[in-house]
């Protein structure tokens, strides 16, 4: 049904372009509508506000060929069309976009940061080169970028956040979370986490967390460090595991262990912590 | 590198050729020398550093992190919108090269892993990490394949 009307009323609109045209666009949008904006260089910023509408504001680059503005109240879509396969340098796009709280986003940028304020609808953003920074009030969130780095101040619930070589930082996460980089490092500080897992090849790991009495915490490295701080100590049976790294900071008397391995009982013991690497430290802080 | 730099460079490796290769080190250098030059991180040797150099690209964080994420306040938003956007350059977007570039990370981190795995055949951790970078080279592979269609 959604696509039907969709399709009824769907309203394409391409500017003519030229030289550094200013934008300034305004469509109605359902307080829980959807926004897709793609954007190859420059910019997509996105801000909350309280009105069902999405304002579209910034300055088009002159090698654009069309801005696309496609869709109805439910679902908008905002394309910047450069040329195909350019093969020389094309003059960036700024975006800022204003949007209901409630507002799904999809966000799709090459070599453009996204930057996301005060939204709380579900919220995937990517960018291959550029960084992805969110302040963001929802419960869902889907991150990636390949060579930018991955930001985000949150109490999502959730979250999934991914880079190849970009570093990634995330402060007040709780609930799900799972962080994968490739060669970048990860540092999380958050609480209350359920399901916690971070994984990266040759990246540092570095987190501060609070587990609740059913958590699992899972941390990975092949040749990164891995560090660990517990924010009340709780009740967690803590293991390291390492095959050529040391174990540095141990938190009390090992249940069992040898210089490669260790297992400890803090509390009753009912979170669980496994902290691995193959070359690299893992070291517990206080 | 211009052509003086270029004819400079010659001029020195002229000289070094001239060098007595008669006389043997009074003991070996190279372990003092591969200790400096070895990346930190690095389990082996990872050919691939020079090109994420050439071709990282590196940005500020736009926001200020705190430990915690309260609600965003009506001051935050102010604060966001009160800064003008940045000015729009002119940029190549190399995202063929880009992706190749990660492509070629991946790539060497598989390598290693299948490595490691070698070392430590039942390693959990190792296959999960494995599996993860194969989802990802795969996804590489698939955004570089779009660009190429």
């Amino acid at each position: 049904m959604f696509k039907q009307a969709l399709t009824a009323t769907a309203l394409l609109i391409a500017l003519p372009v030229i030289a550094a045209t200013p934008i300034d666009e305004r469509r109605p949008l359902a307080a829980d509508g959807r926004v897709e904006v793609n954007n190859l260089a420059g910019l997509i910023e996105v801000v909350g506000w309280d009105e069902n509408a999405v304002h579209l504001t910034g300055e088009l680059g002159e090698d654009v060929e069309a801005l696309e503005i496609e869709g109805d109240r439910e679902r908008l879509s905002i394309h910047v069309r450069y040329p195909k396969k350019s093969r020389r340098s094309v003059e960036e796009t700024m975006l800022r976009l204003r949007v209901p709280h409630g507002a799904a986003l999809d966000l799709n940028a090459v070599s453009a940061d996204v930057r996301v304020v005060g939204t709380r609808g579900d919220l995937h953003a990517a960018s291959v080169s550029g960084d992805v920074d969110v302040r963001f009030d929802g419960e869902r969130l889907r991150l990636n970028s390949v060579s930018g780095d991955v930001s985000v101040q949150s109490a999502a619930t959730d979250s999934e956040l991914r880079t190849v070589s970009g570093d990634v930082v995330a402060r007040g996460l709780r609930g799900e979370l799972k962080a994968e980089t490739v060669s970048g490092d990860i540092d999380l500080i958050g609480e209350d986490f359920s399901d916690l897992a971070g994984e990266t090849v040759s990246g540092d790991l570095q987190l501060s967390v609070r587990l609740l009495p059913k958590s699992r915490l899972r941390a990975e490295s092949l040749s990164g460090d891995v560090r660990l701080r517990l924010v009340d100590t709780g009740d967690v049976r803590l293991s390291m595991k390492t095959f050529s790294g040391s174990l540095r900071g141990r938190p009390s008397q090992p249940v069992s262990g040898d210089q490669r391995s260790a297992e400890y009982t803090l509390g009753a013991g009912t979170a669980r912590a496994e902290l691995s690497t193959f070359s690299g430290d893992i070291v517990i802080e206080r | 590198m211009n052509a003086e730099d270029e004819h400079d460079g010659e001029d020195r490796i002229d000289a070094l050729r001239g060098l007595s290769l008669d006389r043997e080190p009074e003991r070996d250098l190279w372990p003092a020398v591969a200790a400096r030059i070895e990346p930190r991180r690095s389990w082996r040797h990872r050919p691939w550093l020079g090109a994420l150099a050439a071709s990282a690209l590196v940005a500020a964080v736009v926001l200020q992190l705190r430990p915690d994420a309260p609600p965003v306040t009506d001051g935050e938003v102010a604060a966001v919108l009160a800064e003008p956007l940045p000015r729009a350059g002119q940029v190549m977007p190399q995202q063929d090269a880009l992706l190749k570039a990660n492509l070629a990370i991946v790539q060497d981190a598989e390598s290693q892993l299948r490595h490691a795995l070698e070392l430590d055949p039942e390693s959990a951790t190792l296959k999960r990490l494995l599996l993860s970078v194969e989802q990802r080279q795969g996804d590489l592979r698939s955004r570089i394949g779009q660009q190429e269609t």
